[in-house]
C-alpha cells in the first residue's frame, strides 16, 4: 500500500472512531435536513386533514346544509357535537377548533346582499394558532360557495331572491332602489329557461355551473421545475453541514498531529511533506464523499429525493469535496493547535455558510447581502448540488458552479500547502 | 554513522544550537546530557532532518543528508512527545508506521509482532493506545522507531514521566538494540541514565558541546579527584586524593580507623565544573 493511501486510511479510521465528529458530520446534518424538510412542507404525501368539531345551534335546513358540506370537505376531519361537547373537545386538545353555527344562521343565509351575514363562531386551541388562519380561510371559502349555489339551484335561489325582494319593498322608504332593481332582474333571469340549460359540470357558458373562482392546481414537482418536496431543498443544505463537520474534524487532525508529535514521525519517514499533505487531504476528500453520498442515499430511500441527474450529482459532490479539502488545508495552516482550529474554523466558516444560504434561505436576506453570497463557496456548492437534485441543470449550467468550486480548491490547496511547507 | 558538523540553529535572535559538532560511531550509544533547554531536542531534530540548520551539515553514514529517502530509511526516531495515535491500537499504529517505510504483507506483520514483543506489549496489542499508561506509550513510541530495523536510532528523552518499571523495560530495550549492533543517540537530563547506558556522553549546554568522551574520561578530566572521609582516633579527616586506598593505608598506619567512605566524582560534578551550574538548575 502506498504511504499516501496508508495516511488516508489511518485518518479515516481515526475519524470514524471519534463519536463527536461522526455525530456532527452525519447525524446532525440528517436531523437538520429532516427537521427543516418537515417545516418546509417536506412530504409529497397528502396534507393531513384538520380535526375540527362542528356544533349547529341553529338547526335550520340552511345550517344543516352548511354543516353537511363542511363534514364532507377533504380538508377537514369534522365531527358533529353540541356546543359544550365541542368546547370540551378543543379544551382537551382532541380537536384543534370548534365551529359553532349560532342561532339565526339559516335566516341570515336567506338574505341576499343585505343585512347581517350568517355568523360562525370559531373557537381554537391556543396552542394551534398556526392553523387558525387556514381554518378561517377555508370557512370563508365555504361561505362564498353560498353564492355559487345561487346559480347551481336556480329554482331554490329564486325563492330566496323573491323573499328578499318582498322584504325590501316592505321596508320603509329610503332603501336602496338600485338593489331592488338588481334583485328584480335577477328574479327574472332565474325564471328564464336559460338559467336551467347548462348541465352541471359543464364549462362553456355562464349559468348553472358558474363559479366565483376556479383554482387550477399545477403540480410543480411532476413537471420538474421545482423541488419535489422540502427535503430536496434541505438535503443539499444538510450535505453542506456535513462538510462543515468534516472541515472541523480534519482541520483538527492536522493540528493534533502537530501537537502530539505524530507529524514529526511522518516527516522523518521516507516520504515528502507533499505526500503527507496529499494523504491527509485524500482522507478528508473521501470522508466528504462518503458522508454526502450517505446523506443522498438516505434522502432517496427515506425522503423521496429523486435527483434529476446522478452523474451531475456525482460531479457536484466531487467538486464540493475538492473545494472544502483545500479550505481545510488552508485553515489548518493558519492555526497550530486544536484549540486554535476549534476557534478559528467556525469563525471563518459561519459567515461563509450564512452568506451561502446554508443557514437561512437567501430569500430572507436583503438583496445586497444575498448578492454577497456569490463570494462564498458554500453558495456555489449548494447551487451545484441543487442543480443536480431538483433544478434540472444540464452539463452547461453545471460548468460555472463546478468550475468555481475547483478554482477555490486549487487556490486554497496551493496556499495551504505552501504555508504548511514553510511551517 | 552520524556526523554533525558546525551546526548552528537559531529561533529568531535566540541561538538554540551554537557551532555544534558531533560524530557518532557505528554501534555505540552516544548520550546527549544537558538540562532542559540545552539544545538536545533541537540537535535531534536537525540530525533527523526535521529542522534545517542555519549553518553546518548533517550526514548519515554514506547515505548523505537526512533529507534523502535512503538516509531516512536507515533512521529511526522516537520523539520526546508520545508520537502515537490514541484512537488506534498498538498493532494498528505499528502497521501504519511500517507502511510509511514500505513494509507490507507478511513482512509487515512479522515486524509488528517482533516490535510489540520487543517492548513487551504483545498482550495489549489490540487495545487502543488511549487506554495505555504513560510508560506503555513510551515503549510503543520506541517500538515505532525501531519497527523498520534502522541502523541509527535517535531517542529523545525516552524515559520522561515513566514509572520505574517501564523505565527498566526501556533500558532493557535499549541494551538489546545495542547488542543487535545498532547505533543509538540518547538524549537525557538524567545523569544516571547516561552513566548506565552510554558509551560516550556529550555534555551540552546553551547549544554547545562542552565535552565529549566516555564517562570515566569525563570524570577524570573535569570532576576533580575522589574525596576520602575517614574517622581516625575520634577525629574526622577529609582528603582529596587520586588514590583513596593508599591514603587510607597511610592514615590507618598512624591510628586505628573507626570508619570511612569515599565520595567518588560524578557527571553532576563534571557538569558543575564545566558550567558552574547543576543539571537540575
Amino acid at each position: 500500500m502506498s504511504p499516501i493511501l496508508a495516511i488516508a486510511i489511518k485518518d479515516l479510521r481515526t475519524f470514524t472512531r471519534q463519536r463527536a465528529s461522526l455525530f456532527f458530520t452525519f447525524v446532525w446534518p440528517l436531523v437538520v435536513a429532516v427537521l427543516f424538510g418537515v417545516l418546509f412542507g417536506g412530504s409529497d404525501r397528502p396534507t393531513p386533514r384538520l380535526p375540527i368539531v362542528v356544533a349547529d345551534e341553529d338547526g335550520t335546513p340552511a345550517s344543516k346544509a352548511f354543516v353537511d358540506r363542511l363534514v364532507v370537505r377533504d380538508t377537514f376531519e369534522a365531527v358533529r357535537a353540541s356546543r359544550e361537547e365541542a368546547l370540551e373537545a378543543v379544551r382537551k386538545g382532541q380537536r384543534i377548533a370548534a365551529v359553532i353555527l349560532r342561532p339565526g344562521f339559516g335566516e341570515a343565509s336567506s338574505r341576499m346582499f343585505y343585512g347581517a351575514p350568517p355568523e360562525v363562531e370559531l373557537v381554537t386551541d391556543p396552542s394551534r394558532q398556526a392553523e387558525r388562519g387556514m381554518l378561517e380561510g377555508l370557512l370563508m371559502q365555504q361561505g362564498a360557495e353560498r353564492m355559487q349555489s345561487l346559480f347551481t339551484n336556480p329554482a331554490g335561489s329564486r325563492q330566496s331572491v323573491q323573499q328578499a325582494l318582498g322584504e325590501r319593498k316592505k321596508a320603509p322608504s329610503g332603501g336602496s332602489p338600485g338593489l331592488e332593481t338588481f334583485l328584480g332582474q335577477l328574479d327574472t333571469f332565474l325564471g328564464t329557461p336559460d338559467s336551467q340549460q347548462v348541465v352541471p359540470g359543464g364549462s362553456t357558458a355562464a349559468g348553472a355551473t358558474w363559479e366565483p373562482l376556479r383554482i387550477t392546481r399545477s403540480d410543480l414537482q411532476r413537471e420538474r421545475t421545482g423541488p419535489r418536496n422540502g427535503y430536496e431543498v434541505t438535503f443539499p443544505q444538510a450535505m453542506l453541514w456535513a462538510v462543515f463537520g468534516c472541515v472541523m474534524a480534519f482541520g483538527t487532525t492536522f493540528a493534533s498531529e502537530r501537537v502530539r508529535g505524530t507529524l514529526v514521525r511522518l516527516h522523518v519517514a521516507p516520504l515528502s511533506r507533499g505526500a503527507v499533505l496529499l494523504g491527509k487531504s485524500l482522507a478528508a476528500f473521501f470522508a466528504i464523499l462518503i458522508v454526502e453520498s450517505l446523506l443522498i442515499t438516505l434522502g432517496v430511500v427515506g425522503f423521496g429525493l429523486r435527483p434529476s441527474s446522478w452523474g451531475l450529482l456525482a460531479v457536484a459532490i466531487a467538486c464540493t469535496a475538492a473545494a472544502f479539502v483545500g479550505i481545510i488545508l488552508l485553515l489548518a495552516s493558519m492555526a497550530h493547535t486544536e484549540q486554535g482550529i476549534g476557534g478559528m474554523a467556525p469563525a471563518v466558516m459561519m459567515p461563509l455558510y450564512l452568506l451561502g444560504g446554508a443557514m437561512i434561505p437567501l430569500m430572507f436576506m436583503p438583496p445586497w447581502l444575498a448578492g454577497l453570497g456569490y463570494l462564498s463557496p458554500v453558495r456555489w456548492a449548494i447551487i451545484a448540488l441543487e442543480g443536480a437534485v431538483w433544478r434540472d441543470f444540464g452539463l452547461a449550467e453545471m460548468v460555472v458552479p463546478c468550475a468555481i468550486l475547483l478554482m477555490v480548491a486549487v487556490i486554497t490547496f496551493v496556499i495551504g500547502a505552501r504555508r504548511q511547507e514553510a511551517d | 554513522m552520524l556526523v554533525l558538523t558546525h551546526i548552528v540553529k537559531r529561533y529568531g535572535t535566540r541561538v538554540a544550537v551554537n557551532d555544534l559538532s558531533i560524530e557518532v560511531r557505528p554501534g555505540e550509544i552516544l548520550g546527549l546530557l544537558g538540562p532542559n533547554g540545552a539544545g538536545k531536542s533541537t540537535t535531534m531534530h536537525v540530525a533527523t532532518g526535521l529542522l534545517r540548520p542555519d549553518a553546518g551539515s548533517v550526514s548519515i553514514g554514506t547515505h548523505g543528508p537526512p533529507s534523502s529517502p535512503m538516509a531516512r530509511r536507515r533512521l529511526g526516531f522516537a520523539p520526546q512527545s508520545l508520537a502515537v495515535y490514541d484512537l488506534l491500537s498498538a498493532e494498528e499504529n505499528l502497521a501504519f508506521f511500517g507502511q510509511l517505510y514500505g513494509l507490507s504483507g507478511a513482512s509487515l506483520q512479522a515486524r509488528v509482532d517482533a516490535s510489540l514483543a520487543f517492548v513487551g506489549l504483545g498482550d495489549r496489542r489490540r487495545d487502543r493506545v488511549g487506554t495505555y499508561s504513560g510508560g506503555m506509550k513510551r515503549r510503543l513510541n520506541i517500538a515505532a522507531a525501531v519497527l523498520h530495523e534502522p541502523e541509527l536510532v535517535l531517542l529523545d528523552e525516552p524515559t520522561v514521566g515513566v514509572d520505574p518499571q517501564s523505565r527498566n523495560a526501556i533500558f532493557d530495550s535499549i541494551e538489546t538494540l545495542k547488542a543487535q549492533g545498532r547505533t543509538l543517540v540518547y538524549s537525557t537530563h538524567y545523569m544516571e541514565e547516561a552513566v548506565r547506558l552510554c558509551d560516550r556522553v556529550a555534555i551540552i549546554d546553551a547549544g554547545k558541546v562542552l565535552a565529549l568522551d566516555t564517562v570515566p574520561a569525563l570524570i577524570r578530566a573535569h570532576a576533580g579527584v575522589p574525596v576520602l572521609h575517614v574517622r581516625v582516633a575520634g577525629r574526622d579527616v577529609v582528603s582529596e586524593t587520586r588514590d583513596p586506598l593508599a591514603e587510607l593505608n597511610r592514615l590507618s598506619a598512624e591510628a586505628p580507623v573507626e570508619s570511612f567512605h569515599v565520595e567518588a566524582p560524578t557527571l553532576e560534578q563534571v557538569f558543575l565544573s564545566l558550567t558552574g551550574r547543576t543539571l537540575r538548575d
